[in-house]
């Protein structure tokens, strides 16, 4: 998946997803969820992605469980736990073998997505680490103060709320930088261009069909 | 030298509004995105701060239906992109569902006002987390066949608790974000 | 032609009614500006009125005006006017918005429509010139702070400016930190002719490059000259004068009793000098 153009990428996973919504049948399920865990293999990001698929599993074990009490045949009680797993991984897998900025550019110029948009998901990831730390530092405050947490939990909450306020304040005030940062390097203008490689090949090509194919495949027979 | 001459000024109107509502979305939405995996529960409700904060940026930037629809969409991107529950994307539904009913309530004419203060931002995140809420466990109901009775009473009760905590959140947070920005009062 | 030139501008913020007041300034190509003065003075404010953001961005009254390599700012775009000047801003982190290095400095150059091949070039450019060679798919939550300025500077010199503004560049450095930031504005300004100017309220730092002195008080300019004559100034007249340099402080006392000194750029120079004038008895091992 590597190798395939960002917005074929794309397309894999939200096929994945509705040929997952569209099956009830355990056995084609499993053999889709092989089918992602042979590409995770093949993109060489087992060892990246063997925890969280792993941490999936058992959510997706429990949650097939505690459907058989309230009369759920057992394969469907299977089938439901299979579906969460490969509409999961499927993103999992489409985030680990495509880096944004390719498929940033793809959602601009081949989906036509708004570049603004495209941006906003973009940059709101960007600051994500940011503020991650910015947090941290909160926490830590709490505990110097000697923060007793209150046992009325309505009371805990507007108190975590009086914590996460200054966060709130320094990115409002942080905006007014991004902003200018904007304006100064010419944000919104009809000219831009990508820097991205993310034109289709013979494979993309050959990886639609497929895809095409696999959807009669599925719509027919389920 | 006429030093003293006081100089003619010529006012000129402010044009740096035109990209500080993709600078504060997209901060915004990072904090929601971060406040999501680091926040605590309380009495096991965990507000949802996705949707808080989208509220709050809505509820500043007072965009139309489509610019909001759309903000709704990537906070729903982010979501899928950083939540490590199971079908987070289905957030990509829900989130500009939500965002949709916020934009509308934030069209109506009420001040919702008790004495001085009012609190038309909890409404409007309350009726916000619902919307998202609802659509969100409608969605995974349909798409994974949860029996009725965990949709009744394990996923509803989830929905209107979460809702609760998100209208306390933004009734707090909103006020203080909109004073630094020095805009006036809504309506 | 000059690079910056102010025209008597006055600018009043809409909310404050703070800004400038009757500033005159001339900035020639190829100099190296340091801008001071205690808070509140109009540094910041005359920084963004170089970049044409005041008044465009906020909005405001305002008289006189600026002209960047000769054009107003007034009748132009602050995009266009960025084309010519750049800004890297205190909270720079701020002004950094792509996920990886390569993209933050592709952004703008990307905005102004450039093909891909020349962006590939820029870029590279741009981070030998700040010595962040290689870095282009290093992520920015992986940078250190110092790195973070640097690519923010990287980011501004790939639209290739005559002009670059910082302002307080050097708040959130530690000493060696901004040391290095300096020798590397020098360099830009040296190699790449670049005209550099500096808001610092720590003049010692610019005091090796530096050729221009601009002091603000009140959103005014109280004096402008070359540094030598501005210190000079600052403490006769006591106009920011604890902002003098500490080798600078002592050279104008010295100077009551042995004037003619020359230009004391660095501790080294000054002890020479200064071991010249004592008897031989008294020379004191000064040097750095």
């Amino acid at each position: 998946m590597k190798n395939l153009a960002p917005l074929c990428n794309l397309l894999l996973t939200i096929m994945l997803s509705v040929w997952t919504v569209l099956l009830w049948n355990p056995l084609p399920l499993a053999a889709l969820l092989a089918l992602e865990l042979i590409l995770i293999g093949y993109a060489g990001q087992a060892g990246k992605l063997a925890r969280p698929v792993l941490g999936l599993s058992l959510v997706a074990g429990f949650f097939a469980v505690i459907q058989l009490p309230f009369d759920v045949a057992i394969p469907t009680a299977i089938a439901s736990g299979l579906k969460m797993m490969v509409m999961t991984v499927a993103f999992l897998l489409l985030f680990a073998t495509t880096k944004l900025p390719g498929l940033t550019a793809a959602l601009v110029k081949q989906a036509r997505i708004p570049y603004e948009y495209a941006f906003l998901f973009t940059s709101a990831l960007r600051f994500v680490p940011d503020f991650l730390a910015e947090s941290q530092a909160v926490r830590e405050a709490q505990t110097c103060r000697g923060y007793v947490p209150s046992r009325n939990p309505v009371k805990r909450l507007i108190s975590y709320a009086a914590l996460v306020e200054p966060m709130v304040l320094r990115a409002i005030s942080r905006s007014e930088t991004m902003a200018m940062s904007l304006e100064l390097r010419g944000f919104g203008s009809a000219r831009r261009t990508f820097s991205q490689q993310i034109e289709f090949h013979g494979r993309d090509y050959l990886v639609l069909t497929l895809l095409a194919a696999m959807t009669a495949v599925v719509v027919l027979y389920r | 030298m006429e030093i003293n001459k006081p100089v003619e000024m010529v006012q000129v109107a402010s044009q740096g509004g035109k990209y500080r509502w993709v600078a504060i979305a997209a901060l915004l939405l990072a904090i929601g995105s971060i406040m999501r995996i680091v926040s605590p529960s309380f009495a096991g409700v965990s507000p949802n701060w996705v949707i808080t904060m989208y509220v709050i940026t809505l509820l500043i930037i007072k965009p139309n239906i489509s610019k909001a629809v759309a903000i709704g969409l990537v906070a729903g991107a982010i979501n899928t992109f950083t939540s490590k529950s199971p079908l987070p994307h289905i957030g990509l539904l829900s989130e500009p569902i939500g965002a949709l009913v916020c934009v509308l309530l934030m069209s109506l004419p009420f001040a919702f006002k008790v004495g001085p203060v009012s609190f038309r931002p909890a409404v409007i995140a309350l009726l916000t987390t619902l919307a998202s809420g609802f659509t969100f466990i409608t969605t995974f109901k349909l798409i994974m066949g949860v029996p009725m009775q965990v949709y009744l009473y394990g996923m509803m009760p989830v929905v209107l608790f979460t809702a609760a905590a998100n209208t306390v959140l933004t009734q707090i947070l909103y006020y203080p974000a909109r004073k630094l920005l020095g805009q006036e009062d809504d309506r | 032609m000059q690079a910056i030139q102010f025209e008597d501008f006055s600018y009043h913020y809409p909310k404050t009614g703070t800004g400038l007041d009757r500033v005159s300034l001339e900035i020639p190509f190829g100099s190296f500006t340091v801008l001071t003065g205690a808070n509140g003075g109009g540094k910041t404010t005359l920084c963004l009125a170089m970049t044409g953001l005041v008044p465009h961005f906020f909005g405001g009254s305002l008289s006189g005006q600026v002209l960047v390599e000769g054009q107003s700012t007034a009748g132009r775009s602050v995009a266009e006017t960025a084309g010519g000047v750049g800004i890297v801003m205190e909270d720079y982190e701020s002004q950094l918005v792509s996920l990886t290095v390569f993209e933050e400095i592709a952004f703008a150059l990307e905005n102004q429509g450039l093909p891909a091949a020349l962006i590939q070039t820029r870029v590279s450019e741009a981070l030998s010139a700040v010595g962040l060679d290689g870095l282009e798919q290093r992520e920015l939550s992986a940078l250190s702070g110092g790195q973070k300025q640097r690519l923010a500077v990287a980011s501004v010199i790939a639209s290739q400016p005559k002009i670059l503004v910082l302002d307080e560049p050097a708040s959130a450095l530690d000493p060696e930190g901004a040391e290095e930031l300096y020798a590397l504005l020098a360099k830009l300004n040296r190699e790449q002719g670049i005209t550099v100017i500096v808001a610092d309220h720590d003049l010692a730092r610019a005091l090796p490059y530096a050729d221009t002195v601009i002091v603000m008080e009140q959103g005014r300019v109280a004096l402008q000259g070359k540094p030598t004559d501005v210190f000079t100034k600052m403490l006769t007249d006591q106009v920011y004068a604890a902002a003098v340099p500490a080798l600078r402080q002592l050279k104008g006392r010295l100077e009551k009793e042995h004037p003619a000194l020359s230009d004391w750029l660095n501790v080294d120079a000054a002890a020479s000098e200064i071991n010249a004038l004592l008897s031989p008895k008294r020379r004191l091992s000064l040097s750095a």
